[in-house]
């Protein structure tokens, strides 16, 4: 959804010009800031000989030649707007592969069975509910 | 999925105990690995926070990134397996086909230890084919770098989580579809809605 609205690729980041093959490093360097007012007047403003230029400068940073929602808006920065979201951030985006990842981590050292039988041992606490399954026998969360 | 964050570092530390001296490495950057990513979804779920409790943030980030490498090679998406896959599957039908062909029959144990090698060398060269082309670059990883920043300029970030207007599109959009004739639902469900305002 944000990246329809804010005219972006769906691998790049909202917020900071990050490249898509860096996405999955400790962020070592500071990227800029997207700049859309910028990108508008790059996009308007080139000499017709730079076109290919141009097209690859917008590929390289993810960002889609053209107008998005929020051109024109004044005191808008669309960087600014994008919040980060917990469900499907963190639940949906990274829980959800972590014990993907975990669950070959396990099957390679034999300890799937281990898990499973401490997950189903987990004593009950206020305000967390006790798993009744296996971890393995969970098919929704 | 809550739950999971509160307990997942526990279980994961009882279910790695009792290891021998091989495993103690891969297991200790397992555990530092998924506590790290706990520690920091639990910490970015925090209602106010301080200096120090976004430091923590960055800190356990940079050790999940530090750590990540022992799960990379489980990272594997479908299409990355499909190409070893059918490679393997190739390389098996070659072999057997040389195993037909040979004309001498060796007694069954030698040819079950030639199987065994071959699996191995199987499995070494699907493994080497998959982990140049595991990688973690997907947005939502990068995107936990921002969480910092965030929670500097704009504050808690479960003030913005969209989960329990999620959990409300339940009650009130799929009450309102049900208790419609079908017909133009989406009108009838925001009436509905509408009607239960108060």
């Amino acid at each position: 959804m944000h990246a329809a609205l804010e005219g972006i690729g769906s691998k790049s980041c909202p917020k900071c010009e990050i490249p898509c093959e860096e996405l999955g490093r400790d962020r070592r360097r500071i990227y800029e800031t997207c700049n859309h007012m910028r990108y508008r007047e790059k996009a308007l403003k080139h000499e017709p000989a730079a076109a290919a230029g141009i097209a690859e400068y917008f590929q390289r940073l993810g960002v889609k030649i053209g107008n998005n929602v929020f051109i024109g808006l004044d005191q808008v920065s669309p960087a600014d707007l994008h919040k980060p979201d917990l469900l499907h951030n963190i639940y949906l985006g990274l829980f959800k592969p972590m014990m993907e990842w975990l669950e070959g981590f396990l099957k390679k050292h034999k300890r799937q069975q281990a898990f499973d039988d401490t997950w189903k041992e987990i004593p009950p606490d206020p305000g967390f509910s006790v798993p009744k399954k296996a971890y393995r026998e969970i098919t929704q969360w | 999925m809550h739950n999971l964050g509160h307990c997942i570092t526990a279980v994961l530390a009882s279910a790695l105990g009792n290891l021998n001296s091989f495993q103690y490495h891969d297991f200790k950057s397992g555990l530092k690995c998924v506590s790290a990513l706990d520690d920091f979804s639990l910490m970015a779920q925090y209602w106010s926070h301080t200096r120090d409790t976004v430091c923590y943030m960055e800190r356990y980030l940079q050790t999940f990134h530090r750590t990540k490498d022992i799960v990379l090679e489980f990272r594997t998406s479908k299409a990355t397996r499909a190409r070893p896959d059918r490679q393997d599957r190739e390389l098996r039908e070659l072999m057997a086909d040389q195993r037909v062909k040979e004309v001498h029959h060796r007694p069954v144990a030698n040819r079950r230890r030639q199987a065994d090698q071959e699996r191995v060398e199987r499995s070494d060269r699907g493994a080497d084919m998959i982990r140049p082309e595991n990688h973690f670059n997907f947005i939502k990883m990068h995107y936990l770098t921002h969480f910092a920043s965030h929670v500097r300029r704009f504050g808690s970030i479960s003030m913005y989580s969209i989960e329990i207007g999620e959990l409300a599109d339940k009650d009130e959009i799929k009450d309102g579809y049900r208790m419609s004739n079908k017909n133009d639902a989406a009108g009838r469900s925001c009436r509905h809605m509408a009607a239960k305002m108060p």
